[in-house]
C-alpha cells in the first residue's frame, strides 16, 4: 500500500521545482545554484549544518526572503509549474502554510487564531461554516479534544506543544497545498515532538510538507525523501531510507554520523 | 570500520574501535578453537596434553562467550545512546552478527573437540584424521574472514565466500566414503557416527564462517549481499595427494562435483 503510494506520487510531477536558486545576503551569497524537485504529498527533510541555506531554501519557496533588506534570490521556482516569482507575493503566501521554530500564536483566542486568516480571505460564507472550518481544522490538528471546552481561552494559556499544534491548524485552515516546517519541534518536549512527527505523517496523505531540521533521527522518521544542505550546496537528496543507510556522498556520510559539523 | 575521518564526539570513536578490537579478539580466539579442535584428532597424545588440550578450549570458549556478551552489550548501548547512522549503524549491526556467529564457532570448535576425544580409543583412529581437509578449508576460511575483519579486502572476501563450497563437497564425498566404510566394517558404526558428526560440524562452521563474510560485506558496501556467479569446487577428493585415508573405497571426481554444487 505504501510502495503502491509512492509509486503514485512519483509519477505524478513535482510538486516544487527549483533551478539553479542563488541567494545573495548582501555581498555574501547564501545558496550556490540550488536544484530541486520536490515530490507532492510527501515530507521532504532538509538537512545539514547551522548556515547551510536550508531554512534560506525554505524561505525562497514562500517569498519571505523578499522582505529581507538587502537579500537578493535569483533562478527559477515553481510550484505546480507556475513560476512563483510571477505571483502576487501575497496570493502564494496564502497557498504556502508555514510553521516556524517557536509556536507563535496570536495575542487572541484559540478560536480566533485558527479563524483569522480564514476571514482575511474570505473562505467563509456563514458563521457556522467558519465554525466548521475551525473545528476541523483543529480536529486535524489534533489539538480539537484537548481544547473543545476553551475555545475562547486565550491561545498563550496552552502549551508550547498544544501552541505548535494550534498554528498548524491556523496553518492547515487556509487549506494550502504546502506547509513548510522551519525546525517546528525544536522547541518541544520529546512528548509534543511526537505528537507533531505524528500530526506530520498524517498530513502528508494531503500535503505536501517540507522540513527543515536539525534532528536527523527526526528527518528519518518523518520524512520520504531527504535532501542534504552544505556550504550553500545540495550535495545529495534521495529517498530518507537510502540516505541514512547508504548515503552515496561522502560529505553527507560524514555529516549523519557526525564526522563532519 | 570507516575510512572517514573521526567522529566530532571522540568517544563514538574510542566506543566503535573498543567494539572493533573485541570482534578480532573473538577472531582470534576462534582460530586458536580450531587449531585445538583438530589438534584432538592427532593420533597420538600424553593424557596430560590431551587434558591440558581441552582446558584450553573449554577456557577460550568461555572467553568467547563472555565477548559475545560483551559486544551484543555494547553494540545495543551504542545503538541507544548514539543513535547511529549510514556506516555507523551498520557496523554496530554488523557487529552483532559477527560477535554471535563466532561464538556460535567457537561452539562448534568445542563439539568438534569433544568428538574428537571421545574417539580418542576407537580403533578405527588412524581414519579419522581426513577431518583435517575440511578442517584446513576453514581455517584458511578464518584466516581470511579475520584479515577482511581488520581492514575490507573484497576480492579475499569473495574468495573466502567462495571456500564454503569446497568445505561442503569435502563433507559430503568424507560422507560418502565413510558409509561405505561402515557398510564393510560394521564394528566401525559408533565410531564413525561421531566421526561424522564432527565433520559435519566443520561444515556448518563453514557456513558461519561465510555468513560473517556476507555481513562484512553489507558493513562495507551497504548493500545485501548478492551471491555472485560461483566456480566449480574444490576436486579435492580422489585427485593427486588428496585421495581420503580410507582409499580402497575411493571416491569419483564426479561425485565430489556434484554433491560440491549444492554449495550455498
Amino acid at each position: 500500500m505504501q510502495q503502491s503510494l509512492e509509486k503514485q506520487n512519483e509519477k505524478e510531477p513535482p510538486k516544487i521545482v527549483a533551478r539553479g536558486v542563488n541567494v545573495y545576503y548582501g555581498e555574501k551569497q547564501a545558496l550556490f545554484s540550488v536544484g530541486l524537485e520536490v515530490p507532492p504529498r510527501r515530507v521532504t527533510a532538509l538537512i545539514g549544518p547551522s548556515g547551510c541555506g536550508k531554512s534560506t531554501f525554505l524561505r525562497c519557496i514562500n517569498r519571505m526572503n523578499d522582505v529581507i533588506d538587502g537579500c537578493r534570490v535569483e533562478g527559477f521556482i515553481t510550484i505546480d509549474g507556475m513560476d512563483i516569482f510571477s505571483l502576487d507575493a501575497v496570493g502564494l503566501r496564502a497557498r504556502i502554510g508555514m510553521v516556524f521554530q517557536k509556536p507563535n500564536p496570536f495575542p487572541k483566542s484559540i478560536y480566533e487564531n485558527v479563524a483569522y486568516g480564514v476571514r482575511i480571505h474570505s473562505l467563509a460564507k456563514t458563521k457556522s461554516d467558519l465554525d466548521a472550518i475551525v473545528h476541523h481544522s483543529l480536529k486535524r490538528a489534533g489539538l480539537a479534544r484537548e481544547v473543545s471546552d476553551r475555545l475562547h481561552d486565550p491561545a498563550y494559556s496552552l502549551s508550547g506543544g498544544q501552541q505548535q499544534r494550534l498554528c498548524i491548524a491556523r496553518a492547515i485552515a487556509l487549506q494550502p497545498e504546502l506547509i513548510l516546517m522551519d525546525e517546528p519541534c525544536s522547541a518541544l518536549d520529546p512528548i509534543a515532538t511526537a505528537r507533531i512527527e505524528n500530526l506530520i505523517a498524517e498530513l502528508s496523505r494531503n500535503y505536501t510538507i517540507l522540513i527543515v531540521t536539525h534532528s536527523m533521527q527526526q528527518a528519518a522518521r518523518v520524512s520520504h525523501r531527504t535532501v542534504f544542505f552544505h556550504l550553500g550546496r545540495v550535495i545529495e537528496s534521495g529517498a530518507t531510507n537510502q540516505i541514512f543507510t547508504k548515503p552515496r556522498r561522502k560529505q553527507t556520510e560524514r555529516y549523519i554520523t557526525g564526522r563532519i559539523g | 570500520m570507516s575510512d572517514d575521518p573521526h567522529h566530532i564526539n571522540r568517544t563514538f570513536d574510542e566506543e566503535l574501535s573498543r567494539l572493533h578490537d573485541m570482534l578480532l579478539r573473538m577472531g582470534s580466539l576462534v582460530s586458536q578453537q580450531l587449531d585445538s579442535a583438530l589438534d584432538t584428532f592427532a593420533i597420538t597424545h600424553e593424557r596430560d596434553a590431551r587434558a591440558e588440550l581441552m582446558d584450553g578450549i573449554a577456557q577460550r570458549e568461555k572467553a568467547l562467550n563472555d565477548l559475545e556478551r560483551r559486544v551484543q552489550e555494547m553494540a545495543i548501548n551504542l545503538a541507544a545512546k548514539r543513535q547511529p547512522m549510514a556506516s555507523d549503524l551498520r557496523t554496530i549491526i554488523v557487529a552483532m552478527k559477527v560477535s554471535d556467529a563466532f561464538e556460535a564457532i567457537g561452539d562448534h570448535c568445542a563439539s568438534i573437540a569433544e568428538k574428537g576425544s571421545a574417539l580418542m580409543h576407537s580403533a578405527y583412529r588412524k581414519h579419522f584424521t581426513e577431518i583435517a581437509k575440511p578442517c584446513a578449508c576453514a581455517a584458511q576460511m578464518l584466516e581470511g574472514v579475520v584479515s577482511c575483519c581488520r581492514k575490507w579486502d573484497e576480492s579475499l572476501a569473495l574468495k573466502v565466500w567462495q571456500k564454503d563450497r569446497d568445505i561442503n563437497a569435502l563433507h559430503d564425498a568424507l560422507l560418502q566414503e565413510f558409509s561405505k566404510f561402515m557398510v564393510k566394517n560394521p564394528n566401525s558404526i559408533s565410531s564413525v557416527v561421531d566421526f561424522l558428526s564432527a565433520v559435519k560440524y566443520v561444515e556448518r562452521l563453514g557456513d558461519r564462517l561465510k555468513s560473517i563474510v556476507e555481513a562484512l560485506y553489507y558493513e562495507a558496501d551497504g548493500e545485501i549481499f548478492a551471491p555472485p556467479p560461483l566456480k566449480p569446487p574444490l576436486k579435492a577428493i580422489g585427485k593427486g595427494g588428496g585421495k581420503v585415508a580410507i582409499n580402497k573405497v575411493g571416491t569419483k571426481k564426479s561425485d565430489a562435483n556434484k554433491s560440491g554444487n549444492r554449495a550455498s
